[in-house]
């Protein structure tokens, strides 16, 4: 398979008030097209600032990120947003628009980055049937569960039909029947559309479950690079 | 009926024609002020907030500077403000009297203030929505326009109670450098005249405006809040 990320030396280091704390350092590894990527370390391990750093929310200090030849890091800030468009992300707490319906947050990324194709509407429609949430499409997400939340995530980060989907601990704020129905969710998305799935996550059972590969990341480092069922 | 109870008031110096207009004056300067100023502060709120730290357009001397000019402008007295703005009021509208005449300082007094509150409604933004906006592709004036303002309307709407409400007590004030509306009635047919049915008319009409507007303000709310 071929890499569709390469990640090279990177690190990340925070100035405080006089001295510098390294969360991130010197990382390095590939992540190969179509695959379910795991990166799994405890809290306070860097995972959220390892993945924030792959679409550029944060700059990194050092080092590089390669995706389709091209170093995302060396960019000036005005590119940023379209390469972060290329990329899906879901969250922990979902993020969603409380004042928009379900559908219409689904649609959010295209309005942002302008794709005013006429099939907008009917991709956005048909995401949401594929997550199972056709018919609460005009529904506010106050009024849906938390597994329904992240449905409605995971519909509107495919939205833009990105490469890579990034997941920042998705099923953490779930239950467990919640989370495995969110999980087999994922798998189905990554064997549908054969997207790239980044899944940070501090639960083994998830790490297994999943992911092909799992890094586990330790006070900043990778330790190893293991295959998911031997986690 | 009708006519029994307005030869009672007019015995008591009270005509309703009279106090018509000067409520209508009141009820124009009020919310004419209030528009103007949101117009004016709703940008200065967002300033505020994205230059602050950690915000989107992170700027500490803009805000310190931003931020002092408020505080200052906040502690002026609302009627001094107005006799010293007298000459630039006559530039800007043509007069300083009047109803016309008030708009120019009481948008001016309600500006700072409602800044703070906008800039307390859009600090209520979950930080996460920001990031989710980013992830999206979103550029600093999207985050604003699709996510601070449209997530953050139901809590501007809000602010709107106590404005316009602070607005109209400003306004009453008016009456002393000759800015019509209720106040002016209050003072001129009522303590000038040692009338004081006048005067608590006067406030009844004011408690009954600030009523219906707190009324008005708690439905659109209810009806645009989603969360």
């Amino acid at each position: 398979m071929q890499n569709i990320l390469s990640i090279k030396n990177l690190s990340k280091e925070f100035k405080q008030k006089k001295d510098t704390l390294k969360v991130l350092d010197d990382v390095s590894f590939d992540v190969r097209e179509g695959e379910i990527f795991g990166i799994m370390g405890q809290s306070g391990a860097g995972k959220s600032t390892l993945i924030r750093c792959l679409n550029v929310l944060e700059k990194p200090s050092n080092g590089s990120i390669i995706l389709n030849d091209q170093n995302i890091v060396a960019l000036k800030e005005g590119h940023l947003p379209k390469i972060r468009s290329q990329f899906g992300m879901i969250f922990q707490s979902f993020n969603l628009l409380n004042q928009r319906t379900v559908l219409k947050n689904v649609l959010l990324p295209l309005e942002i980055t302008k794709n005013k194709n006429s099939d907008t509407k009917a991709r956005a429609l048909e995401l949401l049937d594929l997550v199972g949430l056709s018919d609460k499409k005009d529904a506010y997400p106050k009024t849906l569960s938390g597994g329904q939340k992240q449905r409605a995530a995971i519909a509107r980060a495919l939205v833009n039909n990105p490469q890579i989907l990034l997941c920042d601990e998705p099923t953490s704020a779930l239950d467990t029947i919640c989370s495995n129905s969110i999980l087999r969710l994922l798998k189905h998305i990554n064997k549908t559309f054969n997207i790239t799935i980044i899944i940070i996550t501090h639960d083994k059972i998830v790490a297994k479950e999943i992911c092909d590969r799992v890094a586990i990341l330790e006070s900043g480092k990778i330790i190893e690079i293991r295959e998911g069922h031997n986690v | 009926m009708f006519s029994s109870i307005n030869t009672w008031f007019e015995a008591r110096g009270i005509y309703s024609q009279q106090v018509w207009r000067f409520f209508n004056q009141t009820l124009q300067m009020t919310f004419i002020s209030a528009l103007a100023a949101y117009c004016l502060a709703i940008p200065l709120g967002i300033i505020l907030v994205t230059t602050k730290k950690g915000g989107i357009f992170q700027n500490r001397p803009v805000n310190i500077i931003l931020g002092s000019i408020i505080n200052i402008m906040r502690s002026i007295p609302f009627l001094l403000l107005a006799m010293y703005l007298i000459p630039f009021t006559r530039l800007l509208v043509g007069t300083a009297l009047g109803p016309r005449g008030m708009i120019v300082p009481l948008t001016i007094a309600a500006v700072p203030f409602i800044a703070r509150l906008i800039e307390n409604a859009l600090l209520e933004l979950d930080k996460g929505l920001i990031e989710a906006a980013k992830s999206m592709g979103a550029g600093r004036f999207k985050i604003i326009l699709k996510v601070y303002l449209p997530e953050c309307a139901p809590s501007i709407i809000l602010t709107a109670g106590v404005s316009v409400i602070t607005i109209l007590g400003f306004s009453a004030m008016a009456g002393i450098v000759a800015g019509g509306g209720l106040g002016q009635w209050a003072l001129d047919h009522g303590h000038g005249a040692n009338n004081t049915t006048v005067i608590l008319t006067a406030i009844i009409l004011l408690i009954l405006i600030a009523q219906a507007v707190q009324g008005l303000v708690f439905l659109a709310h209810r009806v645009l809040n989603k969360k």
